[in-house]
């Protein structure tokens, strides 16, 4: 069903050019992508047929197994407008192969198919002289063909020897070539959560930076489980970092206040009885202690104080 | 026609020579006052001339025919050429000559394959040859001596190891006077690669000469009259790699004698002392005993001491020399060429310098060893060099000539029973060779090979990617040149588009970094826990455009990404975008956090950027009574498999410096506060308090942040004066900056190098653990010795006491 759609698409969402009132739409909606770029898993269920369901299978026209993506993102509302309105002129569709390796990193098969609806909004939109075209990828979603007898033998072995599951896309997804982007996760990780997968992808204008590949949680050490069952739940998550924002301006940077943190203020020197009285204290202590008992030795002789010690000091007097 | 060279002959006229098509010379006769042309000379030859051999001599342009079989000459005032052949007039030449720059007045020099020849092209027009000279020589530029017209050109012939031959050749007008001097050299200095000629008028009006002789080491000699007046050791000006080594344990049962070499300099000494002390020695013994005093400080000692202060500092410069120095008065302890690289041949490129072997529990009476890597990049092959050098004598252990490219050296969080550090060297095809080649470094190697990762950064092409090591090839013989061959597994790849980011900067932290707590204890009892995996990088990209030079690009084209990888799955932990900034970016990563330097290309100011990691996955266990009880999960391994959750926070500030270096302090236990270390454009070393660099900065800090250190934010980092680490001293040509944690945990050990270098102590929060060199001792003693003789006044007195009691 993915694969068959994207000219009747196309074909849907080039009428629109025609309504000029749209294009005064088109801008707002270039100023909302443009300033919220949202780092949330990016679906729009409807546009796709399917809700919700955690995994669906269904049959293609060449007899392959395709998996759908399970949905569990909530809608934008940025999203939700940029799709309403008939269609949108400079979105268009977008497809490209996910493959996958079994631990040799030189033999790579497909996997499976990664479909896309293409962005082109213009950056600035209200000065016209500097109108930027930014390509954004939204809605991707992957088709995984179902894996083969073989794949899944070679699967279990990897699994065995805790071995790598390495999976690749064109780093150019709008006109793959040859620079492919890699990632990697241990056989085991993936199989103890039951074959949950979790792409992260890191784009830039229709370039993929690098994929975040793995199971959703994998806990050390890796113990030898096998999956229930030989079909994969992707989740997919898309993400163009953060703009650093500058917030704050302090207009007067003589006032700064640095006596207060210590380090830069000169601190005041102090006195030989100012550092060091906390030892110099008990040494006196100690010292009056001593001279106190070796004063009150002969008062204790004297009788003054109890019988024990009387006795005690007494008894080498009679020897 | 082209001209080739331009020629003053004398004050009215220049000339300009030249060839005509490729067998005619051309002359130009240029009056020097006016610029005009006086005439232009056209000598046609019926063969071929070689184009790479023309000089002007005082009196001819001479040059050799294609073959090199002939010298052909004019004379300036006669423009006829003439042709002489080579072997005739210098028959032990072999292979093809080449004329070599170097000529004075008539003397011009013929470079032969094993030889040099000087010819004398004087009025005779006959070349003569005045003398032939093998082995290694270098020639000087020729000088005019002063008063008439006598020139004078020099040779060094470097006759063995340790002798050099300084030949001088002067021509007295149709004369030519030679003299010969052999000046000892030091085998340590290398071969003479330059030598400059210098003269001087003798006492007895006789011409003298002193020869400036750069050695293959860099340094300096000055040679006059067969000695060598004095030298410089400027190889240190081009350091690249320095890390420092533990000094000896100081011996106990060491007689005096042997610590002072003998025990005649020992009573010598003591005289001397004894001389001084009655006020009869003389200036020079006086200024012996200085020298002694100064000698046996505990500073400048050969050993070990307590608080970790004295260090030798293991430099290696770019000339493939090794220099230790002594951190207490910066002298050279030794100083020595890699004898194994020398012989290499083809152009070597110095890599690194690693502790190899560091003295430590059971090998404490081993001597600290460093291992030295080179490359050698020619046409025909590509291979990497080893040596493993002693720390205390500079003596060469071993050195190996490996079959592969050294594209990166991975020191190991693993040492074997000789407590030498296992290495991976990764070759050119990503294969990890394992060093030491033994099979008690296999088998402790083999226990974690699994988990063994590494990544490559191709600035060129903008990739980074990372492998996985692969069991050992076969059960392949340990061949301890070659260590032990792994193959890899790529495992992931980022790769940045190369029209909108180029890599400038990638910063990871250091692997010997010792972090003493986990987690940020707030005061209202909250707890963050900083991120510290240490497979964390930080790459910094910009916009390509903002490459070129300032101000030829507008903020919008410019803009500065960084990213945090983990470099196990290559994940990109976080990616932030500062629109309008550009290169150069410099950043130091420590702990869980990295400060980086760019410039805001909008505000026409430079910046930093702090970003600090905490780890969002592990913030469930807040409980302080737990944590405390160690009832927490802070000690259970972790897998980078796993979800990583990070809470990261970023804060921006302006500096008005442009910086050469950074680096943050260092201390043993990661308990004192970090100061980061800036090297500034002005060649100073600026010590920073990290506190100045925390994302939690607000402009007014509640009284509970302010209980936590935290300072009201400013707009830029501001600069004190007591800020300068380098007080009044400019470390010229400043490059790098290492800090070294000392013996004392408040204390952190500063090395700047440049062409300058610059050695100091820094205690970030302020010494601590010791007491000052201002301490008031006698203060102390006389309060102790007062309170002491007090005691023993109150104990006679009771005593007293008691008797008088007892006689009642």
């Amino acid at each position: 069903m993915i694969a068959s759609s994207p000219k009747s698409l196309d074909t849907m969402f080039s009428r629109s050019c025609k309504f000029l009132h749209l294009l005064v739409f088109l801008s707002v909606c270039a100023i909302i992508v443009s300033a919220f770029q949202s780092d949330e898993l990016q679906e729009d269920d409807e546009d796709w047929g399917i809700v919700g369901a955690p995994v669906t299978t269904i049959t293609n026209n060449n007899n392959n197994n395709i998996e759908q993506v399970t949905a569990r993102t909530h809608r934008r509302s940025s999203q939700v407008s940029a799709n309403e309105g008939s269609s949108v002129s400079s979105d268009s569709k977008v497809a490209f192969q996910l493959e996958h390796s079994f631990g040799d990193s030189s033999d790579f098969h497909v996997a499976g198919t990664f479909t896309a609806r293409l962005r082109n909004s213009h950056h600035g939109g209200q000065i016209a002289q500097n109108l930027v075209l930014q390509q954004t990828l939204t809605k991707l979603r992957l088709a995984r063909n179902a894996l083969t007898v073989e794949e899944e033998q070679a699967f279990q072995a990897l699994i065995k020897e805790d071995g790598f599951y390495t999976v690749r896309v064109p780093a150019n997804v709008l006109s793959p070539g040859q620079d492919m982007i890699l990632s990697s996760v241990k056989a085991r990780c993936l199989a103890s959560v039951n074959l949950q997968e979790r792409f992260e992808f890191y784009m830039e204008k229709g370039n993929i930076i690098a994929v975040g590949y793995g199971g959703s949680d994998c806990a050390y050490p890796r113990n030898l489980i096998y999956p229930s069952k030989w079909s994969f739940d992707s989740h997919i998550v898309m993400r163009s970092g953060e703009q650093a924002s500058r917030t704050l301006i302090v207009e007067n940077e003589a006032e700064v206040e640095l006596g207060e943190d210590g380090q830069p203020k000169q601190p005041v020197e102090k006195t030989f009885w100012q550092k060091y009285w906390m030892y110099i204290v008990p040494l006196g202590f100690i010292i009056m202690n001593v001279m106190t008992q070796a004063a009150n030795l002969p008062d204790e002789g004297a009788g003054q104080t109890g019988a024990p010690q009387r006795a005690a000091s007494a008894g080498p007097r009679r020897r | 026609m082209n001209i080739k060279k331009i020629v003053q002959h004398d004050e009215k006229s220049i000339y300009g020579v030249g060839f005509l098509s490729l067998s005619g010379f051309v002359v130009w006769d240029i009056d020097a006052k006016t610029g005009h042309i006086n005439s232009r000379d056209v000598i046609t030859h019926h063969q071929e001339l070689s184009m790479n051999d023309l000089i002007v001599t005082e009196s001819s342009v001479i040059s050799l025919d294609r073959d090199g079989k002939n010298i052909v000459w004019i004379s300036l005032n006669q423009q006829v050429l003439q042709i002489a052949s080579i072997e005739r007039h210098i028959p032990d030449g072999k292979g093809r000559p080449h004329l070599m720059e170097e000529h004075a007045g008539n003397i011009f020099v013929l470079k032969f394959k094993n030889q040099i020849s000087l010819v004398n092209l004087g009025s005779s027009n006959v070349p003569e040859l005045i003398q032939s000279l093998q082995d290694h020589s270098i020639v000087s530029l020729g000088i005019a001596l002063p008063g008439g017209d006598k020139h004078a050109l020099s040779v060094i012939q470097q006759v063995s190891e340790d002798k050099i031959n300084v030949h001088i050749f002067m021509e007295e007008g149709d004369k030519i006077k030679v003299s010969s001097e052999l000046v000892g050299s030091d085998i340590q200095r290398g071969f003479v690669k330059k030598a400059y000629l210098n003269a001087y008028t003798r006492n007895d009006r006789s011409h003298g000469f002193r020869v400036l002789v750069v050695a293959e080491d860099s340094s300096l000699s000055l040679l006059q009259q067969g000695e060598m007046v004095w030298n410089r050791e400027d190889g240190l000006a081009s350091i690249i790699e320095a890390s420092t080594a533990e000094l000896p344990l100081e011996k106990e049962g060491v007689s005096v004698a042997r610590v002072e070499h003998s025990l005649l300099e020992w009573l010598k000494g003591h005289w001397l002392k004894l001389k001084t002390a009655l006020m009869v020695a003389s200036v020079e013994e006086a200024a012996a005993v200085q020298a002694l005093r100064l000698k046996s400080t505990d500073k400048t000692k050969m050993s070990r001491d307590h608080n970790g202060f004295r260090k030798l500092l293991v430099v290696l410069t770019k000339t493939g020399k090794l220099y230790t120095l002594h951190t207490g008065d910066g002298r050279i302890v030794w100083s020595s060429f890699i004898s194994g690289f020398r012989r290499s041949g083809g152009k070597l490129t110095m890599l690194k310098l690693l502790p190899w072997q560091v003295p430590h529990k059971h090998a404490m009476h081993e001597n600290p060893v460093f291992l030295v890597a080179a490359k050698v990049a020619s046409e025909e092959n590509k291979f990497g060099l080893l040596a493993w050098v002693d720390a205390y004598s500079g003596m060469e252990i071993n050195s190996v000539r490996l079959t592969y490219f050294i594209e990166q050296i991975i020191p190991l969080p693993l040492t074997d029973g000789a407590e030498q550090r296992l290495h991976i060297i990764i070759d050119d095809h990503a294969n990890a060779h394992l060093f030491p080649a033994t099979d008690e470094s296999l088998q402790i190697f083999l226990e974690h090979a699994q988990s063994t990762y590494f990544y490559m950064t191709d600035k060129e092409k903008g990739t980074i990617t990372g492998f996985a090591v692969k069991g050992p090839q076969t059960a392949s013989p340990l061949s301890p040149s070659d260590g032990v061959l792994f193959r890899s597994q790529q495992l992931w790849t980022i790769m940045f588009p190369s029209d909108t980011e180029r890599i400038v900067t990638t910063a990871t932290r250091r692997v010997d970094e010792v972090v003493h707590t986990q987690a940020k204890i707030l005061t209202n009892q909250d707890v963050l826990y900083k991120y510290l995996n240490k497979n964390t990088l930080f790459v910094a990209t910009i916009a390509p455009s903002g490459a070129e030079a300032f101000g030829e690009t507008s903020p919008e084209e410019n803009w500065l990404v960084v990213y945090i990888i983990d470099t196990i799955t290559g994940r990109i932990l976080y990616r932030l975008k500062h629109s309008g900034m550009c290169g150069p970016v410099h950043a130091v990563f420590s702990e869980n956090w990295i400060v980086y330097h760019y410039f805001n290309v909008r505000a026409h100011r430079f910046e930093y950027s702090v970003i600090e990691m905490y780890d969002r996955n592990r913030i469930d266990n807040k409980n302080m009574l737990q944590f405390m009880l160690g009832k927490d999960n802070a000690t259970a391994t972790l897998s980078s498999y796993s979800h990583v959750d990070l809470d990261v926070k970023t804060q921006s500030y302006f500096f008005s410096h442009s910086i050469k270096a950074l680096t943050v302090t260092s201390t043993a236990r990661g308990i004192t506060g970090k100061q980061i270390l800036v090297g500034s454009v002005g060649d100073q070393i600026l010590a920073l308090d990290k506190r100045f660099f925390d994302p939690r900065r607000t402009a007014e800090p509640t009284q509970a942040e302010k209980e936590d250190g935290i300072i009201p934010l400013t707009d830029a980092i501001p600069i004190l004066p007591q800020f300068y680490l380098s007080h009044a001293y400019r470390v010229e040509g400043l490059r790098g900056i290492i800090t070294v944690p000392a013996g004392l945990e408040s204390t952190s050990l500063v090395f700047a190098y440049g062409v300058d270098l610059f050695y100091t102590h820094t205690a970030p929060s302020r010494i601590y653990d010791s007491l000052t060199g201002e301490f008031n001792y006698a203060l102390l003693l006389i309060t102790i010795f007062a309170l002491l003789i007090a005691i023993i006044i109150s104990w006679i007195l009771s005593e007293r006491k008691e008797l008088k009691e007892k006689w009642k």
